[in-house]
């Protein structure tokens, strides 16, 4: 679904880019797949997730979803092809505009493909509530009225208007009380299941991946240092840096909690 | 940790302050220059006319036209205009034929008196009030005090003095309706145009103040046992003065302006009662000097203010903030980059 | 927690509305004045010169017998007219060139930004003055003059907000939902850029009515014989004396004028900063408003609990650090007192870490800084908490502001939570440190309480002191901060340190060093702390015993080790649940709690969480269940049906843990 294959960015202009940001990242993600992109602050995630949804442009490598080269689309055929990849934010507040309603933002993205008439697009907009678990009513409220976890949930539904077959989540959850995260990463894998979509999250939280991806990929100062099935970068990580990640993560289920029959 | 050394910055930031400033007064010269193009009728005939003390004949105009090089192209003429203004030269007055630059000269000390006076009453008056509205937490005299501001920025001035000489000079007969001889002469000019800036001031101050005395580190020094006093002293005013200062610097650079209708009103001879004369003559050489100078001076006192702030408080320096943000610093991560390259 | 900012807002319109009064009657009788006056305002009388009000002039005649009141209106008009011509061509032109460059950003972005930057530190009176100057006085030329300058404020304002908003997640999600320029621009750039163009507008109408008057005051603007209230005034000036009537109307109108449009801006400008959702979200946040003197941080009204004598002398496992007691937290609320925090009982034990768990507004921030006056001026605090034991012992609840300088920086040491803000940004981090150690009675000279300082910042793990001395709190990393504040709050080596959310923001492996910091503190010096904290994973590593709160109150609390293997409370049970495990599969659900969180301790009137408890019954809506101890002394747990306690609920709930 998802090919990145040596992609290298950076800031600066033109084609010759003055300071890497993310060197060689090559990620495949397949359908139905959650791969987990795990990396402290300032290691280039965030930028990583901008080469891949086109808003910006690598000085080397491709990124082809479904096939197609993101990069070598322009105007309309881009703008077509975005249906397909979507993205999800980590503060939904400064996503969704403050004088929309969650009705008017969730038919948004189907106004601007002229997708449907009036009528259709508001059974639409019901039907995306319905999916991401909100109530009816709440379509009437402006995002300043909703709680942390039911703007996400919007941000999510908006995100699946158009039935994106890639989702980049961009820590998603890293704003959110403990017991919300848990719902939206239900949520989120739920909708993974029954609609078949790659999903490439981007998190610092080891733990959290480590319970939800299929795979993860580890990132530092701009290169994948290690990548693999969850269970192995968990119980063997190879590289020290995963390593050191993976000891500096509290964990609940280590040390004190020696009685805990999960263990 | 992010920067070297604060003196090298704040040496870089004064450099670039001072091309900037040069870079704004070189427009404003620029767009006062370009009053010429914007005047009616010609001032080679209004000149001649002047010398000859009655219409002029084509051929003194064209002489005046031949003397004044206003046949050279546009930015030739500007350029040979700032140079000489540069050295204190603005030409003829188109009204009298005498030099202009001498009589700006003369009258620009009676507007920095004026200026320098009632910049005092503004800082005095609207700091001490200002001070008192953020302290205060409600009731009336915050209530009075806020509005008596507010009021007196919404005053024009020459209404204002026209109250006070119909109260003050007339009624009470205190001080004289106007002249510029003695003391008691200035306490109208300097309150008429002091105290609608005190008012401005005060505002900022008691906003500013109390925003400031609001913000979290006041609450981290109350955790450290810090006492009222040293807040305000150390947190409270310092973390203020970056607006306040930059509205001082406005408000001064207000007060030359304003000093045109106070001259005007209470038949001072400063530069201000020039600048209309001229502007009511259309004496464009006239004008051209009173702009340069009373502009000059608004976007000098401007800029202090700015470049004041921007040495009081770092981050306000432009361009200091646009810096990317490198990754935390911190021992860990620290070792494995330095481990690593 | 969304409380609606509804009401209130309906309220600032209609008082938008009244302080807007002499504005509307402004654009009233400016367009009706041909209607409205009585007389031809510029019809000479010479005979009827300069007559006092009379029901025939009701405001008097000029010394050309001209009717004051129609010359008044009719100024309106004139005033009116200039004043809307500006306006209209200085939004248009300002919003539309600055929307234009920030949308566009690169090089046109920057010159208009210089030139926006050049014509607004100009003086703006000067330069109508001088353009009218050149060209005559006249109304076209009086726009003119005026619009010149005045677009420039709009331009700047519109450029800020689209420019803020350009490289914001916004518009990228809307890019990625495919939307197209025209789109973006027109319907989601242009309306919020145009808000605060408008709210700058209503002070703008001031200033130029009141640059129109005294220009026309100067004889630079409108032109006799046309009535203008600035000319009115310089025509009436040789009768002032004899005809006060001729100063006093027009100067009334126009300060009226220019003061309406002050005040309105001044109030849409702060309606629009109010951030009143963020102060109902989190009322222990600092308000606007509200001074931070600890003089005016009136505690209680009521007369502090005494010390209980029990707690004075008692063997060394009942000796505490802290002791707190029935505490309760309160703020107002429209009018009535509504409580964050209530009914809180802790202790923390010497050398002991206690953690306070809870999601956003339970209250533990609330709950951890109550005893040490660091809440908003007007939070109420009753109940007691008494810090220390023996002859030390001090009652917290309710001392004087003098009396908690005492123990402030001295007995106690606090962390807070965003160390950006908290750190005053213009002070080098040495002299805040050196401010605590000063404060903290352990300052001498400058050189000897830097000493102290250096040592200090070397103890909360920072291995270049002097450095960091030297440096601005904006040149440190996060954890770099934290540990800066670390080292204040042990300046006066405190019995005690409190921690609000130390850790939250930071990377993983800083936070790590971080929590290692804070366990040395404890195992070296044995201090004692009292931690505050959301994530439950990090308070494993760390805390002694755990605090759980719901809602404003404690529902269940004891030794790490019994709360987390052995929780009792369902809310414990779900905290538990939805904390991530590595080596489960990929792909296992979190078992969840239906419903949002609780709000405050007051909101139901039995058990906070009975509305999202999977074992609630009709019992648990009557009244608050107390806090009840289990098995294991110490352990206690505010639920009816007690699911850890075995003989209670059977298997399930020990095996569930």
């Amino acid at each position: 679904m998802l090919e990145i294959v040596g992609v290298t960015a950076g800031h600066g202009g033109g084609g010759r880019d003055v300071t890497p940001v993310i060197e060689d990242v090559t990620i495949r993600v397949a359908a139905g797949e959650i791969v987990g992109l795990v990396g402290e602050s300032g290691c280039g995630k965030t930028t990583l997730a901008r080469v891949v949804t086109g808003l910006h442009r690598p000085s080397a490598g491709v990124v082809r979803v479904a096939g197609v080269d993101v990069h070598a689309l322009r105007g309309r055929d881009l703008r077509a092809h975005r249906r397909q990849i979507q993205m999800v934010f980590q503060d939904p507040y400064l996503t969704l505009s403050p004088r929309q309603t969650v009705r008017q933002a969730l038919a948004e993205p189907l106004r601007i493909h002229r997708v449907g008439d009036a009528r259709s697009r508001s059974a639409r907009v019901r039907e995306l509530l319905d999916l991401v678990g909100l109530d009816p009513q709440v379509g009437e409220r402006r995002p300043a009225r909703l709680s942390g976890g039911q703007r996400q949930r919007v941000a999510i539904a908006r995100a699946l208007a158009l039935e994106p077959r890639l989702l980049i989540c961009d820590e998603p959850v890293t704003a959110l009380d403990v017991s919300v995260q848990a719902k939206v990463l239900n949520l989120l894998c739920d909708l993974r299941d029954r609609l078949e979509f790659g999903c490439l999250f981007i998190t610092h939280d080891l733990a959290v991946v480590s319970q939800l991806a299929d795979r993860i990929a580890v990132m530092r100062c701009g290169r994948i240092v290690e990548q693999g099935p969850t269970r192995d970068i968990t119980a063997h990580p190879v590289h020290p840096y995963t390593r050191a990640l993976l000891a500096a993560t509290p964990i609940m289920d280590t040390g004190i909690s020696a009685a805990d029959p999960r263990d | 940790m992010r920067s070297t050394g604060r003196l090298a910055t704040a040496g870089g930031y004064v450099t670039r302050w001072a091309v900037d400033t040069a870079g704004v007064l070189l427009a404003m010269s620029l767009g006062t220059f370009a009053l010429v193009l914007l005047a009616r009728g010609d001032p080679a005939a209004v000149l001649a006319a002047t010398r000859a003390g009655r219409p002029a004949t084509p051929e003194q105009i064209e002489a005046v036209r031949v003397e004044l090089g206003l046949g050279d192209p546009a930015p030739v003429r500007y350029l040979r205009w700032l140079a000489h203004a540069c050295t204190g030269d603005f030409g003829l007055s188109l009204r009298t034929n005498t030099p202009v630059g001498p009589e700006v000269a003369d009258r620009l000390g009676v507007t920095l008196a004026l200026v320098a006076g009632s910049t005092a009453v503004a800082l005095v008056v609207g700091v001490s009030v200002g001070v008192t509205g953020a302290v205060l937490q409600r009731g009336v005299l915050r209530g009075t005090l806020r509005t008596a501001a507010l009021l007196a920025t919404s005053v024009p001035a020459f209404w204002l003095s026209y109250l006070m000489v119909l109260i003050l000079a007339l009624r009470l007969r205190l001080v004289p309706t106007s002249g510029m001889a003695g003391l008691s002469t200035w306490v109208m000019p300097m309150a008429v145009l002091g105290l609608p800036a005190a008012g401005v001031l005060s505002r900022v101050v008691a906003v500013t103040l109390r925003e400031a005395l609001d913000r979290p580190y006041v609450r981290a020094a109350q955790a450290r046992g810090s006492g009222p006093l040293s807040i305000v002293l150390r947190d409270g005013l310092p973390n203020a003065a970056g607006p306040i200062l930059s509205v001082a610097g406005f408000g001064i650079g207000s007060l030359l302006v304003g000093a045109v209708v106070v001259e005007q009103i209470f038949g001072w001879p400063g530069l201000g009662a020039y600048f209309v004369h001229a502007a009511g003559a259309r004496d464009v050489p006239a004008l051209q000097a009173a702009t340069l100078v009373m502009g000059g001076g608004f976007i000098l006192a401007n800029r202090c203010a700015d470049v004041l702030q921007g040495l009081i408080d770092p981050r306000s320096r432009r361009g200091w903030d646009t810096r990317p943000r490198r990754a935390p610093s911190g021992g860990f991560t620290a070792r494995l980059r330095r481990g690593a390259t | 927690m969304t409380g609606g900012p509804r009401d209130p807002a309906g309220r600032v319109w209609v008082r938008a509305v009244l302080v807007a009064m002499p504005l509307i009657l402004f654009a009233i009788v400016g367009v009706l004045a041909p209607v409205l006056a009585p007389a031809d305002p510029t019809a000479n009388d010479l005979a009827a010169g300069l007559l006092p009000p009379s029901p025939e002039h009701v405001l008097g005649t000029d010394q050309l017998g001209r009717d004051q009141l129609s010359r008044l209106l009719y100024g309106a008009q004139i005033s009116l007219a200039v004043t809307s011509a500006v306006l209209a061509v200085s939004l248009t032109a300002g919003a539309a060139i600055g929307a234009v460059a920030g949308y566009l950003g690169g090089w046109a972005d920057r010159v208009v930004s210089r030139v926006i930057d050049v014509v607004v530190s100009l003086p703006g009176m000067l330069v109508a003055l001088a353009v009218i100057g050149v060209r005559g006085p006249g109304v076209e030329n009086l726009v003119l003059a005026l619009s010149l300058w005045s677009w420039a404020p709009y331009a700047r304002i519109a450029r800020a907000r689209v420019a803020g908003m350009r490289g914001s997640p916004h518009l990228d999600a809307l890019r990625l939902l495919g939307a197209g320029r025209g789109r973006v621009i027109g319907r989601h750039l242009l309306p919020p850029a145009l808000a605060p163009c408008l709210v700058y507008a209503s002070t703008d109408v001031g200033t130029i009515v009141l640059g129109v008057a005294t220009l026309s005051f100067l004889g630079l603007g409108v032109a006799p014989p046309h009535a203008e209230w600035g000319q009115m005034l310089i025509e009436g000036r040789p009768f002032l004396a004899s005809a006060w009537w001729l100063a006093y109307p027009p100067g009334i109108a126009i300060t009226a004028v220019v003061f309406a449009s002050n005040l309105l801006g001044e109030r849409l400008a702060a309606g629009e900063e109010r951030p009143s959702v963020l102060r109902m979200v989190r009322p222990g946040r600092a308000r606007s408003g509200q001074t931070p003197e600890p003089a005016r941080a009136a505690v209680t009204a009521e007369p502090p609990a005494p010390i209980p004598p029990g707690s004075a002398h008692g063997s060394p496992e009942h000796q505490t650090v802290l002791l707190v007691r029935d505490l309760s937290v309160s703020y107002p609320d429209r009018g009535e007192r509504r409580r964050v925090v209530a009914g809180m009982s802790y202790e923390v034990r010497p050398g002991q870490i206690l953690a306070l768990v809870g999601e956003t507004g339970s209250g533990k921030t609330t709950a951890a800084l109550a005893p040490f006056g660091l809440l908003d001026p007007d939070a109420r605090v009753t109940g007691s908490a008494v810090l220390g034991t023996g002859p030390g012992a001090r009652q917290l609840v309710g001392p004087a502001p003098g009396e908690r300088r005492q123990i402030n920086g001295r007995r106690v040491g606090v962390v807070f939570q965003d160390s950006a803000a908290v750190l005053n940004p213009l002070r080098t981090i040495g002299a805040h440190v050196d401010e605590a150690v000063r404060n903290a009675g352990r300052g001498g000279r400058r050189a000897a309480t830097r000493r102290v300082s250096e040592e200090l910042l070397r103890l909360a793990g920072l291995p270049d002191p002097a450095a960091v001395a030297r440096a601005s709190p904006h040149q440190l990393s996060g954890g770099m901060r934290q540990r800066a504040q670390i080292a204040m709050a042990l300046a006066g080596e405190p019995e005690l340190l409190v921690a609000d959310e130390p850790t939250s923001a930071l990377d993983v492996t800083v936070q790590a060093q971080l929590l290692a910091v804070l366990a040395r503190l404890r195992d070296e010096l044995a201090m004692s702390m009292v931690i505050v904290s959301h994530d439950l994973a990090v308070v494993a590593r760390l805390a002694d015993s755990v605090a759980v709160m719901y809602a404003g109150r404690i529902v269940e609390s004891g030794p790490l080790a019994a709360v987390i293997n052995n929780c009792d409370h369902p809310y414990t049970r779900g905290l538990l649940d939805a904390v991530p495990r590595p080596g489960t599969a990929p792909g296992t659900r979190f078992r969840t709690m239906p419903g949002q969180a609780g709000t405050g301790p007051d909101d139901a009137e039995g058990c906070g969480f009975a509305p999202r408890c999977p074992l609630a019954t009709a019992a648990c809506v009557h009244e608050p269940p107390a806090l009840e101890t289990l098995v294991r002394a110490a352990h206690r747990s505010a639920c009816l049906h007690h699911p850890g306690r075995p003989a209670a609920a059977g298997g399930r709930g020990a095996d569930s843990c």
